[in-house]
């Protein structure tokens, strides 16, 4: 690499006595791709806000752009043209596509006339140079994830950026979508504009990294070229321990078990279309494709939200209506949202609050006031059962991690005996170390006899845990596979030729 | 989204783009409702078109309206503001109270010129409350509304003041244009004052869309946080909505007390929440971020109309009430549920 943008040598940071970082060393050279992978709590966030300027280390020094920086807030961090794209984006959802773009230059950066004429010309050339093409006049609000975030480039470029930082960029994206961002990564490259990446989906981004910086417990653990890592190798670094992988399916169902749902030709128009579907006791089935295949709105379907317009619904042998939530709560089922920090959970509520909600009316004492006690034991019970990683059951949920976020709200749904579990995106956001242990729950409660529904846009965690699994495509189910006539390659294949 | 092929799309289909989203505008909907209510009181009683009623009605909308701006503002950058009645009496009551005291007998204009500074500086009191303090906006105006109440009735007294200067009576009586009456009998005018709602109504547009103020009152509602992040003087932009909130009111509350002779510290208490109304019917949204300066207005047209017109058809003048409440729920529920369904399709399209 010819020049260096960032170099950090032997940074520490330490919050109120904890270390959240110690002794981490990051080159990153003009042009590079970085991916900086990492478990939940390892560092990273850490990390990268120091990079923002957000944070100051506590120790070590860095150097950017060729000065070495004593004071370091967030404004010379723009100054020096590192941009962080944060999850969430940081767009605003009621202005346009332009206004979005250019809001730094043109809105936020001057006083006086506002011409939209200048924004949208600021705006059309930078999509050009990223061989983007996107209606300027519409709202950012209501764009789809992978638009919102070429937003949040394009609007990283037009202030000179010279590093690009995406946290996460890829959670809430399929696997088509990212690869037209990492196409857009490619073309920066060219540029000379160096990305660092911080995710733990890891394949999708190895391919394109020049090089992978591993933290684990705020140490950085491996710095090396991207491809002198194999996944397994990968993931062994992040979690100091080996996980296997495409090993672990799930005991087989048994011949003789019961069918707990079937669907027959199931319609609802502009959503899916004649989808039939067989869930046994003690099975998993994976439901995959692209957003907008029908997944989502199936699984919404699956728990009254949607209710099929035509077509039998049957559990247990018996058709039935799911026309509302009540209906399938009424059934014995089971949803875990796609998005549990909106859908999933109270986040400002403790984790008992979040776990009792759905069986609140049970825990009545004779007076059908609600039995203090008895939730109480409820919620640690379950806390101590999925090992959610917290001190009390008091705390709020928004202090936990991803990954024990989720089992709080599977410890919600499985307090309530489902008999049918449907999750969505069941590990989107979860460090690799959680997953695998959601995943074995998962296994686990299947064979005890419940039927799971998962749907999911991660190949891997499919293959991993499902008997079968269903492909879907504008509506329709095209395909289905058994586990053992499948393999990632082949799914992956079929999932972007979609 | 998609990789550019060619270099230029047809401009056809940015222009279809336009279209359809003027089409599913709020504001086009309320225009519809506007034309469609008018067609059917006109059926009824054709003296609904007549232009003196036209006049009338201008006229008793004239200072909602101004009042309509203020809130409008408020809403886009996310806030609610309830004190903008109190702050349009106060104001010109004691401005009022200042020229009588001073026994000015000059122009009209001495009285907007009097108000609108005091109403600017109320506002800012609100604005110093919500920035610095970061309470509610909600509750910051319900507390500054009940003390600027108060203060007025302890300070000023409660007397409505009925001897206004020369000036603002001549005023009151101005005329732009002059028709007779349908019956035969009189004459209609068209108030001046509806000129003061035009040019404010112009210059609010002109700072929501025309400058970067306005942009960031926008950006303020849609995203605070990221607002603060990308550099927008949120304190600021508050500061100057609220002092431009207390000013648009002040010039409401002159010419409310103008058109109805009497400044009083009280006459426009409990009329916050049917202009709220107006506004989110116009398609502002009570969370923030979005609004138009023709969709407040139009919304102020439409429960006018509903509200004044109700004698023409036929129907007793105590059902306004109701009449007006079913405007808003269908009109704010409307959209709400156009919203809803498109997010589903977006959910399940492809």
């Amino acid at each position: 690499m010819s020049e260096t943008i960032v170099s950090m040598t032997g940074i520490g940071k330490d919050f109120a006595g904890v270390t959240a970082l110690y002794d981490v060393d990051l080159t990153i050279g003009a042009g590079e791709i970085c991916c900086l992978v990492g478990e939940n709590g390892s560092g990273k966030s850490t990390l990268i806000k120091i990079l923002a300027g957000v944070h100051a280390p506590s120790a070590g020094e860095f150097v950017i752009g060729g000065e070495k920086r004593d004071s370091y807030r967030p404004v010379d961090a723009l100054k020096a043209g590192i941009q962080v794209i944060y999850q969430d984006f940081s767009l605003f959802p009621n202005l346009t596509v332009a206004e979005n773009i250019a809001f730094a230059s043109q809105i936020s950066g001057r006083v006086g006339r506002f011409s939209r004429k200048r924004v949208n010309e600021i705006a059309s050339a930078v999509l050009r140079r990223i061989r983007i093409d996107l209606d300027l006049d519409a709202l950012a609000g209501d764009l789809p994830m992978v638009d919102r975030q070429l937003v949040a480039i394009a609007a990283a470029l037009v202030t000179d950026a010279k590093l690009i930082v995406m946290d996460e960029p890829t959670t809430a994206l399929s696997q088509r979508e990212v690869q037209a961002l990492l196409e857009v990564v490619k073309g920066l490259k060219a540029e000379g504009i160096s990305t660092l990446f911080v995710s733990h989906k890891l394949d999708e981004v190895a391919e394109i990294s020049d090089h992978t910086v591993v933290l684990r417990n705020g140490t950085k653990v491996a710095d090396a070229a991207a491809d002198a890592f194999d996944r397994a190798a990968l993931v062994t670094a992040m979690t100091g321990r080996a996980i296997e992988y495409g090993h672990n399916i799930a005991t087989p169902v048994a011949a003789d078990s019961p069918v707990l749902l079937r669907l027959d030709s199931v319609s609802r128009p502009g959503c899916f279309t004649d989808v039939n579907l067989t869930l046994k006791a003690g099975e998993i089935v994976g439901i995959t494709g692209l957003l907008g295949s029908g997944r989502d709105t199936l699984a919404l379907s699956l728990f009254g939200m949607l209710p099929p317009t035509s077509g039998n619904v049957f559990i247990n042998g018996e058709p039935v209506e799911l026309n509302s939530v009540q209906d399938a709560i009424a059934h014995r089922i089971g949803f875990v949202p796609e998005d549990r920090l909106t859908e999933g959970l109270f986040l400002d509520h403790s984790i008992k609050d979040n776990i009792v909600i759905r069986t609140v009316s049970d825990l009545r004492n004779r007076f059908g006031l609600l039995d203090v006690k008895k939730a109480a034991q409820l919620a640690v019970d379950w806390v101590a059962n999925l090992s959610i990683k917290t001190p009390t059951v008091t705390q709020a949920v928004s202090t936990l991690s991803g990954g024990n976020q989720q089992r709080v709200v599977l410890a919600k749904w499985l307090s309530a005996n489902p008999q049918i579990l449907v999750l969505n995106g069941p590990t989107v956001g979860v460090d690799i170390g959680s997953k695998a242990q959601i995943l074995d729950l998962l296994r686990e409660l299947a064979g005890n006899g419940m039927g799971i529904v998962v749907i999911s846009d991660d190949i891997p965690e499919l293959l991993d845990v499902c008997h079968r699994i269903l492909l879907m495509r504008g509506g329709h189910v095209t395909d289905t596979f058994a586990r053992k006539d499948i393999t990632e390659q082949e799914l992956n294949t079929l999932l972007v030729a979609s | 989204m998609s990789a550019v092929t060619e270099t230029a799309k047809p401009v056809t289909s940015a222009r279809r783009r336009t279209a359809k989203r003027i089409l599913r505008s709020n504001e086009f909907t309320i225009a519809v409702a506007i034309i469609v209510v008018s067609i059917v009181i006109t059926a009824i009683n054709p003296a609904f078109l007549s232009v003196s009623n036209i006049f009338d009605l201008l006229r008793l909308l004239t200072v909602t309206g101004i009042l309509s701006l203020g809130v409008l503002l408020v809403m886009i950058s996310g806030g609610v503001d309830v004190s903008f009645p109190a702050i349009a009496n106060v104001s010109s009551f004691a401005a009022a109270t200042m020229l009588l005291a001073a026994q000015f007998n000059g122009s009209g204009i001495v009285f907007y010129l009097i108000a609108t500074p005091i109403g600017i500086a109320l506002g800012l009191l609100n604005g110093f409350f919500v920035a610095r303090f970061r309470v509610p906006t909600l509750i910051v105006t319900l507390g500054t509304s009940s003390l600027f109440y108060g203060a007025a009735l302890f300070f000023l007294g409660g007397q409505s003041i009925f001897t206004l200067p020369a000036g603002t009576i001549e005023f009151s009586q101005a005329s732009l244009i002059t028709v007779p009456n349908p019956s035969g009998t009189g004459t209609t005018s068209l108030h001046p004052a509806v000129l003061i709602l035009a040019v404010l109504a112009v210059l609010v547009w002109l700072l929501l869309n025309h400058t970067t103020l306005g942009r960031q009152i926008y950006a303020l509602g849609g995203n605070p946080t990221v607002a603060e992040r990308s550099g927008v003087n949120v304190h600021r932009v508050q500061y100057f909505i609220y002092a431009t909130v207390g000013g648009l009111a002040a010039i409401g509350g002159v010419t409310y007390a103008t058109l109805y002779r009497n400044a009083n510290p009280v006459g426009l208490q409990g009329g916050e929440l049917a202009v709220i109304a107006a506004v989110v019917l116009g398609g502002a949204l009570i969370t923030g971020g979005r609004g138009t300066v023709i969709g407040s207005l139009f919304g102020v047209l439409l429960i006018g109309i509903v509200q004044n017109s109700l004698v023409l058809v036929g129907l007793p003048a105590t059902w306004q009430q109701v009449a007006v409440g079913i405007v808003l729920i269908i009109g704010t529920g409307v959209p709400a549920l156009r919203a809803l369904r498109q997010r589903r399709a977006a959910n399940g399209g492809s």
